[in-house]
């Protein structure tokens, strides 16, 4: 846990911007990647959420972590991505390349499309739902959030949080059916 | 949770931990553009702050540089305790600064020639404890005047400096009267014990702490006595607070008096226009001062003291 404390210093906050990348960078990215389904602009996104941070860390309170603060950032980030269209975004992108093994898998090429071909409809999924429903899912997917800590991170009451979760974990089932991918 | 959700999620972070990384690169360039950002952030509120400070400082001397002939410094008697304007001291002729004449030889001396002259005004700086006299006093010998044109006649030099003295005098002599000012002030300094001779001392009224008039009672009465030195504006302001009219009468109230314009201390003559002129005198430390000054105003063909203050 980094402590701002130690960071209060002028002269430290680019030592203390490193550790945050160095905490939560990925995390941030991949959330974003599943929200924008774009490799390329959560690159972008990412380094915008932690620019911002740089430029607002003396103004950070510590009401909440810096985990919290930079994924609300980060979705925030998103939700501008949204917000601003732009040509490229209607320009075809595969999700990611198929046949990069990063980790070098035993499993065989076959499995591995497969496996990746089912990861990326549930993120086509995902994306297809509205934002209200998106970030809950993400959150509670890919973070592993309780619906009370999605409610403290968005700043969104429970209630609302745990009925846009069973909304959308419906939604995204129905969707997941409709392209063929069940779950026993 | 169900079975759904955990195949989500072990399917989802698989496939989001295979395949996006956070590079080395990606973190320096967020560092780079950080620093870029914070260093042109901190160039532009610099920039602004000098923009702002040089707009305020153009803004400041415009008036200066506008008009530059009205920025002549002129010069200002050396005396520090004088709050007049430099504008009035510049056209203070020189020769309302010579030294009080100590004695008939010595200024029949002085007219003598103009050589003996110049070199007596540098003695007279010289002397702070002589009374500035007015010009018409080194006007008095019209005779000695024209003694010394036809001794100037050879000489082009003097000829003009006595032209233009003759000039500056005949000009204060229309619009000084120093005999004038000095009974003005003379009256001033005695205007206390003046308004004095009109209290009952014997009648205090212990209630305002003051002594009744004998015969006045209102303020306007009290004015009317000084009117002959001093304009009503300025009876008023001096007066004013140091009247109470009453039921029983009008009652001067206990309290210090005026300080007095020593004509035989150092002063200063300000002209300030043909029709008002300013005393200007140091004063000891203690309840008035550092200065008192009195300003003479000719009104309907009058002069009267139009403004005191110390």
């Amino acid at each position: 846990m980094i402590n701002i404390g130690q960071f209060s210093d002028e002269n430290s906050r680019e030592q203390l911007l490193n550790e945050l990348i160095s905490e939560y960078a990925m995390d941030l990215k991949r959330i974003a990647y599943i929200y924008v389904k774009d490799k390329a602009q959560c690159e972008d996104i990412v380094q915008e959420v932690f620019i911002s941070a740089y430029k607002n860390l003396v103004n950070f309170r510590e009401d909440s972590n810096y985990k919290t603060w930079l994924i609300r950032i980060t979705l925030n980030k998103c939700k501008d991505y949204h917000r601003k269209w732009s040509i490229r975004n209607i320009a075809y992108k595969p999700l990611l390349d198929p046949f990069v093994n990063k980790k070098g898998n035993v499993k065989s090429a076959e499995e591995e499309l497969e496996t990746s071909e089912r990861a990326e409809h549930i993120i086509q999924a995902i994306s297809c739902l509205g934002l209200k429903y998106k970030v809950v899912l993400i959150l509670y997917y890919y973070q592993d959030m309780t619906l009370q800590e999605i409610s403290d991170t968005t700043n969104i009451k429970f209630n609302t949080v745990k009925t846009r979760f069973v909304r959308g974990k419906s939604l995204l089932k129905t969707e997941l059916e409709r392209r063929g991918i069940y779950y026993g | 949770m169900d079975n759904f959700d955990n195949g989500i999620k072990r399917e989802l972070k698989n496939h989001v931990h295979q395949n996006i990384h956070f590079t080395e690169n990606e973190r320096e360039k967020i560092l780079e553009s950080a620093v870029k950002k914070q260093q042109k952030y901190v160039a532009i509120k610099l920039l602004t702050v000098t923009a702002f400070t040089l707009a305020v400082f153009t803004l400041l001397a415009i008036p200066f540089f506008a008009n530059p002939e009205d920025n002549i410094i002129h010069k200002i008697s050396s005396l520090p305790f004088s709050d007049k304007e430099p504008d009035s001291k510049g056209e203070l002729p020189d020769s309302l600064f010579e030294r009080k004449k100590k004695d008939n030889n010595q200024h029949s001396e002085n007219d003598n020639s103009e050589s003996e002259k110049n070199e007596n005004a540098v003695t007279q700086d010289e002397e702070p404890n002589k009374e500035i006299d007015m010009p018409e006093n080194h006007n008095n010998s019209e005779k000695d005047q024209e003694k010394n044109q036809d001794e100037s006649e050879n000489n082009p030099i003097t000829n003009e400096t006595n032209v233009e003295d003759s000039a500056n005098n005949e000009a204060n002599q229309e619009n000084v009267n120093k005999e004038i000012f000095h009974e003005l002030i003379k009256k001033f300094n005695n205007m206390d014990a003046q308004i004095s001779n009109l209290v009952d001392s014997t009648n205090y009224a212990h209630n305002v702490g003051g002594y009744y008039f004998k015969e006045l009672t209102k303020k306007e009465e009290v004015y009317n006595h000084l009117l002959s030195y001093l304009t009503h504006e300025e009876a008023e302001g001096l007066w004013s607070y140091r009247l109470v009219e009453s039921e029983n009468g009008l009652i001067e109230l206990s309290m210090d008096g005026h300080p007095d314009f020593y004509l035989d201390q150092p002063y200063i003559i300000n002209k300030i226009n043909d029709t008002k002129f300013e005393y200007v005198q140091e004063m000891e430390p203690g309840l008035f001062g550092p200065i008192i000054s009195l300003t003479f105003t000719k009104i309907d063909d009058q002069w009267l003291i139009s403004n005191v203050s110390y």
